[in-house]
């Protein structure tokens, strides 16, 4: 069940990278709605913009043109300290890999956007452990990532992105590094966490990991090509 | 996908054919390092400059030094000879001066010129016997009448016989006749006998027979000599003569002729005990040098194996000493070899600094590219092809580098001559060492050769699947290696401090200790950081985000960070070691003017010692004895003054100065009820180039010595006597050499006084052995402004105001240092840096200076572990942390790895500090009392405040401009890896 309000909202959103003659349009007029229990994959080839809507999405990136939403607000005119946090309380980034800081334990990457965000250490911690005994036993908490596997690394990343009160999940090929029995297991555990009420947007290219999503939208050249549901019904993006 | 199948766009070319693949390959995948080589080349540029730049500078003032020492020394004389008399200065035996002189003649003046000046500027009639043997003449007994063989002299005539006014060591005044003063008119109309002023009889007199037809005279006429006045001239002689004049009469009926002897009936005194006073000395005399004899030539000492200036044992007689001037300026030359050394020593630090840095520029590199590295070992390279590709950089980059430092450092050098000149104001030739210069191109060029070994080293040994997956293996430090720090920090300071206390001749062997001792004492501190890097890491575990962050990246890097450490430790070692050694060098300076007090105040020692005239004291105490020569203190002076009953009452005793005055305290009384002066003075006679070591009846000051000193004409009893207080003293920069010291004589009946300029007195001149200043004489400020003195920067000497009363004197003299002794220095008003808040000022500039040059390795250490950490951060932005996060980490780091080599770098100056400050000796040169350098130790002092400023406000320094200059963290998302 969708929330009426979406969660991340893009509306004509256009982002050129530099200008003149060697200027390249990596998005061009894209409208996207996600809304809360939501899980979007965004499929396209390689160039096909998918990265730039996940950078744009989480505020990592200036569009051009269009606007930018996320719960409501506006992102684009925002300062950098109010993206900041705006990406600590509210937005949950899982990369493809490398996610974990190697000085921080398995529990203190966890916790660290709370802490990033002045909660008290003991509290973030608190507050981490709990998350982190969601996707991981309690004997991980205290290992740093090299002592993980990719699999475990992942889990861990995750469980930082649903740390708090994240209603916005952005992952970026989250299993691209993985064996296909670990991506399940992580594509299981976002599944869950969108069917506890969080929208999720997911960069994937493979078909096999797209058929998680709630909805499929395709990207070419920039431009929403389709977005289908898992039945495979047109909608709009 | 199987990361041993690349997608070709991550294959760097392999260029085919002939030739060395691997070489090509070098300079291919070095596109890109443009930056980081620069910024090693430019390391290691900068290192060699320093070093050679430094080398010639230190020669330079080095051979200056040496050349000014040679000459102060020796002016120009070949020799020193020191006996029991004095310092003697010897010229060349060809001296063309002497041309005229038989050896006879020579040998008899020496014999009797018991004037202990340094004759330098004499000719060799001041020579004494000693002097005289050490160029190689045999004493010679030669009676007075040989003087006036040859003369046609007649009864009743007066001899006006010029003789040298000498003082022996009871300061009896001798009247030495030497020789007929023809050649110059009369000076003086009285005569001194026996204490008694006599006039001259008729003013008969002897003219030369050029003054005579210059004036038109014949010889028993009346002629009236300009300045003179008239003068019965009874004769003439020619001969030649040294200063001033006596009289002797000759008794009636004498003649004398060229062969024949002159018996001592025949030569009359006005006093007949004077002249058989006069005869017995100069019997007593002879009988005394004879005793002192021989005097051992240099190829006499070179035979029994003793070295120039070391005290020559029995038969010699005690404290005869020969020095040349050629074995002084080999001692000299020696002194410009230490250049090497100091330019090596600037070039080892500078280059640990220069190779640190560079090596974790060569290691931050290898990590950028270990997939290509990867890819050249999958593709079939060997780890050794690997490794030299790598080295071959570090080649490169060193020998670019150095060559370009070392042109760099000799033209830096050339360019400042002028200002170094003008600095220490006196010519400079500058003087390039041939090893000194290629010493820091050598290990300049060899330390960025070396940067580049270990990394190297580790990129051939990374398996190449984990190097294609894009990871490097963390560097392990090995447990051992703080362990072997320590013991190579120990070996390096205990070498240190071998080659300091140890006798140096600045030979290579000592330049390559001096090396050896810098590196490992450097090099073992920084290995001694990484343990406590490694705790830092532990304990982050309590510290909030930012600092766990901090150290625990810096504990996981810890290679890294120990090169960090490793670099900063010399550059923050050195100011606290140089700091500390100067400190050092003022505790003991003040020190040393404290005077041979007891506790209880009571001098060491007084001396009493014979004057027919009176009594007189020579005020000597421990110090002087000691070979010292500071100046008595004020209760020696004092204590010394309660025994002489004339002076109850009178004004305090004066100090004139000593050490300058070579080698005598002088006090002044004045005149006492009965009009007769007791002068105090010390002992003087070993040294008396001054020639102002008085008898019993003479005043010491006059009104020309009050104006010079800018003192008012009544302050001075009209008699002449000077009263100064004890503690007024003020010394005299080197731009003042002297000042002109005359004898007044009471005035006769007539009313006249007369007046002879004894000499001069060198006052308040530096001291060239210890760098003090030595006391002098006060000097009013009118004095001063006309006479152009340069106001010093002691803390204990300035120039007065007003003469201060005694009152006031004492209560400055007691407000400074309760250990400066009587007639040293005092101060009112200290110039603005020698007040503490003159010192908190330097303190602080100094903080704030070397914490802007730490900052600068700091940075370059702190830009190299950016690169590293940047991905990270990157993604702790993405999560949410602010940009500045960037910033504040590396600041940290900065303040974290600047902590602790503040620490070890602290320890290690302290360290080397205290091994330079044993080596130094304190006390007089062994010229001046002709004993060996005296080895007595300085002890350390350390200023334990500022050392604590120094570890703690550095570093807080360098972390606020670390983060300061560091950019924030770009908003953008971890990269993506290509499927």
């Amino acid at each position: 069940m969708t929330s009426p309000t979406p969660v991340l909202r893009l509306r004509d959103v256009r982002r050129v990278h530099g200008d003149g003659p060697s200027a390249s349009v990596a998005l061009d007029g894209v409208d996207l709605d996600l809304h809360a229990g939501e899980l979007v994959a965004v499929t396209g080839r390689s160039g096909s913009g998918k990265s730039t809507l996940l950078n744009l999405a989480g505020g990592l990136d200036v569009p051009t043109s269009g606007s930018v939403e996320v719960a409501g607000e506006r992102l684009d005119g925002l300062s950098r300290t109010r993206l900041a946090e705006l990406r600590r309380r509210h937005v949950g980034y899982v990369f493809q890999a490398d996610n974990l800081l190697p000085t921080l334990t398995a529990l203190e990457n966890v916790a660290l956007p709370l802490e990033l965000d002045g909660v008290a250490v003991g509290a973030a911690r608190g507050a981490a452990q709990r998350s982190l005994e969601r996707v991981l036993g309690p004997e991980h908490a205290g290992r740093y990532p090299d002592q993980l596997s990719g699999g475990e690394q992942q889990r861990v990343a995750i469980a930082r992105a649903l740390i708090g009160e994240r209603t916005l999940l952005l992952a970026d090929e989250p299993t691209g590094a993985l064996d296909e029995v670990t991506a399940e297991g992580v594509l299981r555990l976002l599944r869950e966490a969108v069917d506890a009420g969080a929208a999720a947007l997911m960069v994937t290219h493979d078909p096999a990991q797209a058929a998680w999503a709630d909805r499929v939208v395709r990207l070419r050249d920039g431009r929403v090509q389709s977005a289908v549901t898992a039945e495979g019904s047109e909608v709009a993006s | 996908m199987s990361p041993l199948v690349l997608p070709p766009t991550q294959l760097t070319p392999l260029e085919q054919g002939r030739g060395d693949g691997v070489g090509r390959l070098a300079r291919r995948t070095q596109r890109g390092q443009g930056r980081r080589r620069l910024l090693v080349a430019g390391l290691i540029a900068l290192s060699v400059l320093l070093g050679v730049g430094s080398a010639v500078l230190a020669a330079t003032m080095a051979r200056s030094d040496a050349t000014v020492g040679v000459q102060d020394r020796f002016g120009t004389a070949a020799a020193l000879v020191s006996g029991p008399d004095g310092v003697y200065a010897v010229e060349q035996p060809s001296d063309p001066s002497r041309a005229d002189l038989t050896p006879e003649q020579l040998a008899w003046l020496g014999r009797h010129a018991l004037d202990g000046d340094l004759p330098s500027a004499t000719g060799p009639q001041d020579l004494p016997l000693e002097v005289l043997q050490a160029i190689g003449y045999e004493p010679v007994t030669v009676a007075p009448q040989d003087v006036l063989a040859g003369m046609d002299l007649s009864a009743g005539d007066v001899l006006v016989a010029r003789s040298v006014q000498t003082y022996d060591q009871t300061n009896q005044q001798q009247r030495v006749l030497t020789d007929l003063d023809v050649t110059h008119p009369l000076a003086g109309t009285t005569y001194d006998a026996g204490g008694r002023t006599e006039p001259l009889a008729g003013r008969e007199g002897l003219l030369s027979p050029s003054l005579l037809a210059a004036l038109g005279g014949e010889v028993g006429q009346m002629i009236e000599v300009p300045g003179i006045g008239p003068v019965d001239v009874v004769g003439t002689a020619t001969r030649s003569f040294v200063r001033s004049q006596q009289l002797a009469v000759v008794a009636p009926g004498r003649a004398f002729s060229p062969r024949d002897g002159f018996r001592q009936a025949d030569l009359r005194f006005a006093d007949a005990a004077d002249a058989r006073r006069y005869v017995e000395r100069l019997e007593e005399r002879g009988q005394e040098l004879a005793a002192a004899l021989p005097t051992p030539s240099r190829d006499d000492l070179a035979a029994v194996g003793i070295p120039p200036g070391e005290q020559l044992p029995p038969p010699y007689v005690a404290g005869n000493v020969v020095e040349e001037r050629s074995d002084y300026l080999s001692y000299a030359v020696a002194e410009e070899s230490l250049a090497t050394i100091v330019g090596g020593t600037v070039t080892a630090l500078a280059t640990v600094v220069a190779a640190v840095v560079g090596a974790c520029a060569f290691a931050v590199g290898v990590r950028r590219r270990i997939r290509e590295i990867g890819t050249i070992g999958a593709i079939g390279a060997t780890p050794a092809q690997l490794r030299r590709l790598l080295r071959r950089e570090g080649l490169v980059i060193g020998l670019g580098g150095a060559m370009v430092g070392a042109v760099a450092g000799l033209v830096l050098a050339f360019a400042a001559q002028p200002l170094a000149e003008r600095v220490v104001d006196r010519d400079l030739q500058v003087a390039v060492p041939v090893v000194g210069a290629l010493l820091p191109v050598v290990v300049g060029g060899l330390g960025a050769f070396l940067a580049a070994v270990w990394p190297a080293r580790t990129a051939a040994r990374v398996p190449t699947t984990t190097a294609l997956a894009g990871r490097v293996p963390l560097g392990r430090v090995p447990g051992w290696l703080p362990v072997a720090g320590a013991v190579a920090a120990a070996a390096g300071v205990a070498l240190l401090a071998e080659l300091v206390v140890g006798s140096t001749t600045g030979t290579g062997l000592d330049a390559v200790q001096l090396l050896g001792a810098v590196l490992l004492a450097t090099l073992g501190t920084a290995a001694l950081g990484i343990p406590v890097i490694a705790a830092g890491g532990l304990l982050a575990d309590r510290l909030p985000l930012l600092g766990r962050l901090a150290l625990r990246d810096a504990a996981r890097q810890r290679t890294r960070s120990a090169a960090a450490v490793a670099a900063l430790v010399p550059v923050l070692a050195i100011p606290v070691a140089a700091g500390t050694v100067v400190f050092s060098e003022q505790v003991q300076f003040a020190g040393q003017y404290g005077g041979m007090v007891a506790e209880d105040g009571t001098p060491l020692e007084a001396l009493p010692y014979a004057d027919p005239g009176g009594s007189t004291l020579a005020i000597v105490d421990g110090a002087y004895l000691e070979g010292r020569q500071t100046p008595p203190s004020q209760a020696t002076i004092a204590a010394v003054a309660a025994e002489l009953p004339d002076v109850a009452g009178s004004a305090p005793l004066v100090h004139l100065g000593a050490r300058d005055l070579q080698g005598g305290a002088v006090a002044v009384l004045p005149y006492t009820d009965d009009g007769r002066i007791d002068p105090v003075e010390a002992d003087v006679s070993s040294i008396g180039r001054l020639g102002w070591a008085w008898g019993d009846r003479l005043a010491l000051a006059t009104p020309e010595l009050l104006g010079l000193l800018g003192l008012p004409a009544d302050a001075v009893p009209a008699d002449g006597a000077l009263v100064l207080d004890g503690a007024g003293a003020s010394v005299l920069p080197d731009d003042l050499s002297s000042l002109q010291v005359v004898q007044v004589e009471r005035p006769d009946e007539d009313g006249r006084r007369g007046q002879r300029i004894l000499g001069e007195v060198v006052v308040g001149r530096t001291d060239a052995v210890s760098g003090g200043i030595s006391p002098g004489v006060l000097v009013g400020p009118d004095t001063a402004d006309r006479l152009g003195l340069v106001e010093t920067a002691r803390p204990q000497l300035l120039r007065l105001e007003a003469v201060p009363s005694a009152a006031q004197a004492t209560a400055a003299y007691a407000s400074v240092d309760g250990t400066i002794g009587a007639g040293a220095f005092i101060s009112t008003a200290p110039p603005f840096w020698a007040t503490s808040l003159g010192i908190a000022v330097l303190i602080a500039l100094a903080v704030v200076a070397a914490a802007l040059g730490v900052s600068v390795v700091a940075g370059m250490t702190s830009a190299l572990a950016a690169t590293e950490s940047d991905g990270d951060l990157r993604k702790a932005v993405a999560l949410g942390a602010e940009p500045s996060l960037r910033r504040r980490l590396h600041g940290l780091q900065a303040w974290w790895h600047t902590v602790i080599a503040a620490v070890l770098g602290a320890g290690l100056g302290l360290a080397v500090a205290w091994a330079v400050v044993r080596g130094t000796t304190v006390g007089a040169g062994y010229v001046d009392d002709g004993q060996v350098l005296e080895q007595v130790r300085a002890t350390i002092a350390v200023h334990w405040l500022g050392l604590a400023a120094w570890v703690v406000v550095v570093p807080v320094l360098v972390g606020l401009v670390i983060a300061a200059v560091m950019r924030s963290s770009p908003v953008t998302a971890p990269r993506r890896r290509m499927a």
